[in-house]
């Protein structure tokens, strides 16, 4: 990768948008910065806080099991599509 | 409770670009491809957040939510015409015929129940696609050295945040409760899945090593930032709003 920092997405997206809706109350300690500037590489680095960092498993666990889903290649929404 | 960010300029004006003109033609025709098959894309994406905007107003949706909405069909009207304008420069025109808006129907989860419909809506199209296209763009613009290539990078990442919170603030909402959560948590790991596979698709248009001065990663830089989006951003968004329990 050239040089390209640990993304501040997690506060500038993440809570910055949770934040809209709720009093962010959602186990996190973490501040809202809030900033597309701050997002865009200008600002502070965002932290994942203590609610810990999950992984792919974490999300596993909770794999349907319903047979009767409609498959992958119908429940792709377009903004997948943005750059493709 | 936030206000929400203030809607950007109709135009977003892109700098004089003398590095442009310093490629080989090649490059030149392989980036305005890009810059026009992204064009499409980027009113496709218009139309999809058209249709999904009155969805979330019947099912309840926060105020804040329905004006990221309007913002976002804007913001992407407003791309596509951006992306048009990019490829004429690359292709030493004054103008280029903006091309037709992308099919983009929304998806339909099969569940019967609208409001389950229309979150799914927000967790597939906001919170992991705008999430991966936020992180993208802003790897895309940090080794961009063209100013019209950082520019067009700067301003669409500046929006593209915004249709990521979109998701991010419905999901933390009170119109999504508990049962709905559990019901999202289910289709996750799903919509992770197939959305990151597209993100990893190869662009048609571009060299697999890429053209970093212009913006545009190589296919392993590629890989490795959808990774990083849903590593550092996605996933620790889902436990944040309640929907994956940290391991």
């Amino acid at each position: 990768m050239r040089s390209l920092r640990r993304s501040p997405l997690f506060s500038a997206v993440v809570l910055a948008g949770a934040s809209l809706t709720s009093a962010g109350a959602c186990g996190s300690t973490e501040s809202v910065p809030g900033s597309a500037d701050a997002a865009s590489g200008t600002g502070t680095d965002a932290t994942i806080g203590d609610t810990g960092k999950p992984t792919a498993d974490a999300a596993d666990a909770n794999e349907p099991k319903d047979a009767a889903c409609p498959p992958d290649s119908e429940i792709s929404t377009p903004p997948c599509a943005l750059i493709k | 409770m936030r206000s929400p960010p203030r809607a950007h300029a109709n135009r977003i004006e892109l700098p004089d670009d003398a590095t442009i003109d310093l490629l080989a033609e090649p490059a030149r025709r392989a980036i305005a491809g890009h810059w026009l098959h992204r064009a499409s894309a980027e009113l496709g994406v218009a139309v999809a957040f058209e249709a999904f905007r009155p969805r979330l107003r019947d099912v309840g949706a926060a105020d804040v939510v329905l004006a990221l909405a309007d913002k976002a069909i804007d913001d992407e009207r407003r791309h596509g015409e951006l992306c048009a304008r990019l490829a004429a420069r690359y292709l030493g025109e004054t103008a280029v015929t903006v091309p037709e808006a992308r099919a983009a129907a929304l998806p339909d989860f099969g569940t019967g129940d609208e409001p389950t419909e229309v979150a799914l809506l927000a967790l597939g199209m906001c919170c992991i696609n705008e999430s991966i296209a936020s992180e993208w763009i802003r790897s895309c613009w940090q080794v961009a050295t063209s100013p019209a290539a950082a520019a067009a990078n700067k301003a669409h990442l500046q929006d593209e945040i915004d249709h990521a919170r979109l998701g991010w603030a419905h999901l933390a909402s009170d119109a999504v409760g508990p049962a709905l959560k559990r019901a999202l948590a289910t289709w996750a790991p799903r919509l992770l899945r197939v959305n990151v596979a597209e993100w990893k698709k190869r662009d048609a248009f571009l060299p697999e090593a890429g053209i970093p001065a212009h913006g545009h990663l190589s296919a392993v830089e590629q890989e490795e930032v959808v990774d990083a989006a849903v590593r550092d951003v996605v996933l620790p968004g889902l436990v944040h709003v309640g929907l994956v329990t940290p391991s």
